[in-house]
């Protein structure tokens, strides 16, 4: 675990070097050092552009990279465990068609109320509304099992992506700028979405930190937990709240980013166990490298622009593929 | 003289979707200190008396008293801490290891954020001596025998270490040793610790040779209830389940065995 933090410092510096403008870490430290302290003779031989560059362009995306990565891996384990299913991920009620379908809106309309965030607040709105009509319909059959929630999921998503479909019909020139929306990105992010995501993420972290045991033992079924004096739907409900609070920032922020909210809690299982106390904050530490890993990549390593999406799903599926046939080798 | 453990008191309880009872004005008073077993038919209420015995579903009329107080008027974690429940349907699809669930027996009286302490480990490691599953400690529950699931979340319960016991078909799954095994464990559990354990079980031979006392119903309504060796009768068991039999009786002990005879197709 600590390994890990040491890794996410490690590997945050090195990203802030790499890039189109290749800069030393040594410089990159010398900014941060003046940034934090206020004191500019450290800072007194390094380019201004540098300065500015790191500060102003580098930092606040790779930071947003970072907290969404942990953010989606934390959601991942609290889904995994609510919904009783290994496979399951953030997305799997439909916050994410929800998040793409308020998006979308705003995108087709060309809606700027809330000027450059307009996109982003869109999406939030979509992925609440998603998360009210699915804990609806849940609701209705009496309980809230992890049946009726996926199925209530299943539903809402459906409806969704055939209305988003409908949309990319209807959006003609904006398709091209609202399917690179849709694939996810971290493209000009400001030290604003470092705040927010910061937030919400940090609040999810601990609510989820907080309920770890409890969420463990609901894992053991209703009356195993009942039994053990916790209340599993009152337990369900907090939890998948926070959840897609925090899953429809992340989504707001960025779009659609799949496979780290799946592979990032499952290959934590792997060397951590499944406990939550243990699995949440590893985690949020590796899906926080991970996911800063592949926009480096894609920021400057490749040629073009590549949304962040498509990379997490090229190199994520087989690294995945490959501990998934070892291991299961090892145990057979 | 025995100790009033539960008291029901015209205790009725029915689902939302059937307009049929699942418990039909049931009043009973079960004792401290015994070996309960609840007996009867497919579909009789076992689960759904043990479920207002544990406090998981609120009877729809009539009332239920726990240690001489309304069950309903006691918090979770008191509760917790005074019954562990063994269910009988547990599917687990999250690879825990099994020293992680047994654990989890402890969680009523372990602080929010603090590690296990030293008794609690001390149980885990006793128990799961006792059933025989310490070899499993490292497994995963999800690549376990139905079988030594059964033992595992019997262990967690013990782990739990209540003075009352309740179990919804514990041995279902196990071979016939690993059901006598277990069904010793926990009788030793009531006679050398004194607690009390009601179980539901469907092998009327394995409730005849290890429950001290049984309750029998049908269509949510007991049909009798008192020491085995008493009402585990012929004619009742005629009655109740519809089989011809024969009861043989270990005078000495107590013990019930019954043998079934053939339905004529």
């Amino acid at each position: 675990m600590f390994l890990l933090f040491l890794g996410l410092i490690f590997f945050t510096a090195i990203s802030t070097s790499m890039g189109y403008l290749k800069i030393p870490v040594s410089d990159v430290l010398k900014v941060l050092a003046y940034e934090v302290t206020g004191d500019r003779s450290f800072v007194s031989q390094v380019n201004s552009v540098y300065q500015y560059v790191i500060w102003d362009v580098r930092l606040p995306r790779i930071l947003t990279s970072l907290i969404v990565g942990a953010g989606l891996s934390i959601c991942g384990v609290v889904f995994q465990a609510i919904l009783l299913n290994p496979l399951a991920d953030p997305y799997t009620l439909g916050i994410s068609a929800g998040a793409a379908f308020g998006g979308s809106i705003a995108l087709l309309f060309d809606i700027n109320w809330f000027g450059i965030y307009s996109v982003s607040i869109f999406a939030f709105l979509g992925a609440l509304g998603t998360l009210i009509a699915v804990l609806g319909i849940s609701r209705s059959s009496g309980t809230f099992s992890s049946h009726t929630l996926i199925l209530s999921g299943i539903i809402v998503s459906a409806i969704l992506s055939a209305l988003i479909s409908f949309i990319k019909y209807m959006a003609d020139e904006q398709v091209a700028v609202l399917i690179f929306w849709l694939m996810g990105s971290f493209v000009s992010k400001s030290w604003t979405d470092v705040a927010v995501t910061f937030s919400f993420v940090i609040a999810g972290f601990l609510v989820f930190l907080f309920f770890a045991r409890e969420l463990d033992i609901i894992c053991l079924g209703d009356r195993t937990a009942s039994s053990l004096g916790i209340d599993p739907e009152r337990i369900r409900i907090i939890l998948l709240i926070t959840a897609s609070f925090v899953t429809a920032v992340c989504v707001s922020v960025s779009g659609i980013i799949g496979f780290i909210g799946l592979v990032v809690p499952h290959l934590m299982r792997f060397f951590f166990g499944s406990k939550s106390e243990r699995l949440i904050p590893a985690s949020a530490l590796s899906g926080a490298i991970l996911l800063m890993g592949a926009d480096t990549i894609t920021r400057a390593f490749l040629p073009r622009e590549v949304p962040i999406g498509v990379i997490t799903a090229i190199i994520g599926g087989p690294f995945f593929c490959y501990i998934f046939v070892k291991k299961s080798r090892s145990e057979y | 003289m025995s100790i009033e453990l539960f008291r029901l008191d015209k205790v009725s309880f029915f689902y939302k979707s059937s307009k049929k009872k699942a418990i039909d004005e049931i009043s009973i008073s079960i004792e401290k200190g015994y070996f309960w077993g609840i007996i009867g038919p497919n579909g009789s209420g076992k689960t759904t008396l043990l479920d207002l015995l544990a406090g998981f579903k609120k009877p729809s009329s009539g009332r239920i008293f726990f240690n001489g107080k309304e069950i309903l008027k006691y918090k979770k974690k008191e509760l917790a801490k005074a019954i562990s429940f063994v269910p009988q349907k547990f599917y687990v699809s999250i690879p825990f290891q099994v020293k992680d669930i047994l654990i989890m027996g402890r969680h009523p009286f372990m602080g929010r954020f603090s590690p296990p302490s030293s008794y609690d480990l001390y149980l885990v490691k006793s128990i799961s001596e006792l059933l025989k599953i310490s070899d499993l400690s490292d497994r995963y529950i999800t690549e376990l025998s139905g079988g030594e699931i059964q033992r595992v979340i019997i262990a967690r319960a013990l782990v739990q270490d209540t003075p009352v016991i309740i179990l919804d078909e514990p041995t279902s799954n196990m071979d016939i040793s690993h059901a006598i095994e277990v069904l010793g464990i926990i009788q030793d559990q009531v006679r050398k610790k004194g607690k009390t354990a009601i179980m539901a079980i469907h092998d009327i031979n394995l409730a005849g040779m290890y429950c001290d006392k049984l309750i029998i119903i049908k269509d949510g309504r007991i049909v009798c209830y008192g020491d085995t060796s008493e009402i585990l009768e012929e004619r009742i068991i005629k009655d109740v389940f519809d089989v011809e039999c024969k009861v043989i009786k270990e005078n000495s002990t107590g013990e019930r065995y019954v043998l079934f005879k053939k339905k004529s197709v």
